[in-house]
């Protein structure tokens, strides 16, 4: 019996002549958090467009908790148990901060449990206070916190963070390491695409490196960082030391 | 709060009781004119599911109209069916029209404008076959015979009848708007609204939640088609499947405050006497009085983009409490 949380194996994806997941093959275990980092272009969030269902791949296998999910529609992996936030962050403006969080609760709640829920999260989140006031009028950091409420009160067993840290303040970003720590101690496994490395290097468990659409690397934060091919990928041959 | 609620509930009885009390100091002509906005204050709220909930504007409501009014007066005049059977089997004949236009729809991803056009394209379609199809009259359409007084038939010789059925429909069908907004579904058709995407991320069934908002959306509209009919006992293709009826039922909610509750229904009681003075007072002046119409329309979407409903609200309710 497989133990993983999410496994792909063997995931193709091209558009066009680009490949853009290229034999891709990873796993993800319960409660781990796994950070995907890569340059700009890798394919990070293509693999997670795959995952979430809103890309269906040409090749390969996603498994979630031993079953595959890939080619269906993404509420349905979303009621299965698999959240997403976006990179472009994607508020409903004309909506206030609880009912965008209460959108999410109706994945797997009725409406007084789903309310329960999400004035919990709201707490956790620190939007309690802003509750009333309509997305659109929020910040971009309380916006980035307000696409991960409501991907977590879809209460997910995996959620898919991307890149939740990128153009925050240094205080923002303490702020979001924290409470990303806090979504992972409700029990909640966490699979993040992450640019800012001071988040990915103290949160993750396990790191994987892609590049052009391929894993050249994975392993622990100390281990990633020293391996080689991950330098060259990043900052050229010349800084990759004997 | 509780208190604003039941001050709101209050003025809500107070104006129903004296809508309900009207009709007995009214001429016939008031009469005539406030069974119309109650008629489309129906049609407003219908179009406000899908329309102003769900964000899908469609423009061919007229269609859904007419398959009520159609369905009904076939059934009545030649089998002599009671309208009120007609008005179901036009409700279910007009949901099955939608959920086969919104799966075609929805299952090649049209959005935006492509649906809208779409929907202009179903309706002119309804339109041509009618017209070419002698079956059902036509291009002249159908006369339906003076039948005597009876509830069966739903014909009176007293419009007073008509104007309790229509009021008691704008009643019904605001009522399923209200439990709507307060529901998972009504939640979830304003997430779809504000970003498809996102809403399908988070659990929504999008093409679902859309195929069900233009159902009851279509079913609501044709009870509104099958009561034209009967009070105006005459229907013709131009009238009732006509782009210019799909446009008339768009702008009260848009006018009003689409995606609100009572917005739709605020739009008919603004929109409906101002066509009726425009044609009154101008139209005597061929066109003259669509063109003042048209312009009172373009400035209240120019300056209350979000319509007379929820401006009013912030203006009266809770002024700044959204900007905060």
């Amino acid at each position: 019996m497989d133990k993983a949380l999410l496994r792909i194996e063997n995931l193709h994806k091209n558009f066009g002549g680009l490949k853009a997941t290229s034999n891709v093959s990873l796993h993800i275990q319960p409660g781990e958090i796994v950070g995907l980092i890569g340059p700009n272009g890798a394919g990070k969030t293509t693999i997670f467009n795959q995952v979430s269902g809103f890309i269906i791949p040409d090749r390969g296998e996603i498994l979630f908790q031993g079953r595959p999910i890939h080619g269906q529609k993404p509420s349905r992996i979303c009621k299965l148990g698999v959240a997403r936030t976006f990179q472009n962050l994607r508020p409903l403006l004309e909506l206030d901060v609880f009912r965008n969080v209460m959108v999410g609760a109706y994945n797997r709640l009725y409406k007084k449990e789903g309310e329960k829920l999400t004035m919990e999260i709201l707490h956790l989140c620190g939007l309690w206070p802003k509750r009333q006031m309509l997305a659109k009028h929020l910040t971009l950091a309380d916006r980035k916190v307000l696409e991960m409420a409501r991907a977590l009160a879809c209460q997910p067993e995996l959620l898919l963070l991307d890149e939740t840290a990128a153009g925050l303040t240094p205080t923002e970003i303490m702020a979001m390491i924290e409470l990303i720590r806090q979504v992972r101690s409700r029990g909640v496994t966490i699979f993040m695409i992450e640019h800012v490395m001071k988040a990915v290097m103290s949160l993750s468990d396990r790191i994987y490196v892609i590049h052009h659409g391929e894993i050249i690397s994975g392993g622990s934060p100390e281990q990633v960082s020293k391996d080689p091919v991950v330098i060259r990928a990043y900052l050229g041959e010349e800084y990759v030391r004997p | 709060m509780k208190n604003l609620f039941s001050i709101r509930l209050g003025l809500l009885l107070a104006a129903a009781g004296l809508l309900l009390l009207f009709p007995f100091f009214l001429r016939p002509y008031i009469m005539d004119v406030m069974i119309m906005i109650f008629l489309y204050a129906l049609l407003a709220n219908a179009w406000d599911i899908i329309g102003g909930y769900a964000g899908q504007l469609s423009l061919g409501h007229a269609a859904f109209f007419g398959i009520g009014a159609y369905t009904s007066t076939c059934l009545f005049v030649n089998w002599g069916v009671s309208p009120w059977l007609g008005m179901l089997a036009g409700a279910a004949l007009a949901a099955l029209a939608a959920l086969i236009l919104g799966f075609l729809c929805f299952r090649y991803g049209l959005k935006g404008p492509y649906f809208s056009l779409a929907t202009l394209a179903f309706g002119e379609v309804m339109r041509l076959i009618t017209m070419n199809w002698d079956v059902v009259g036509g291009s002249l359409g159908i006369l339906i015979p003076l039948q005597k007084n009876s509830f069966v038939n739903f014909t009176f010789a007293h419009k007073i009848y008509y104007y309790y059925i229509a009021f008691l429909l704008m009643a019904l069908s605001t009522l399923v708007l209200f439990v709507i907004d307060r529901s998972k579904m009504g939640l979830y058709l304003m997430a779809i609204r504000e970003d498809e995407d996102a809403a399908e991320a988070a659990g929504v069934d999008t093409s679902r939640y859309k195929l069900a908002a233009i159902a009851v959306s279509a079913m609501l509209t044709a009870t509104g088609g099958t009561f034209y009919a009967q009070y105006l006992m005459y229907i013709s293709p131009e009238e009732v499947f006509g782009v210019q009826h799909s446009i008339e039922i768009i702008l009260r909610p848009i006018i009003g405050g689409s995606g609100t509750v009572f917005g739709p229904v605020l739009g008919a009681f603004v929109l409906g006497p101002l066509s009726e003075w425009a044609r009154l007072y101008l139209g005597g002046y061929s066109g003259v009085h669509l063109m003042v119409y048209g312009i009172i329309v373009m400035l209240v979407v120019l300056f209350l983009p979000t319509g007379i409903g929820p401006r009013l609200r912030d203006l009266l309710v809770k002024p700044g409490r959204y900007h905060g």
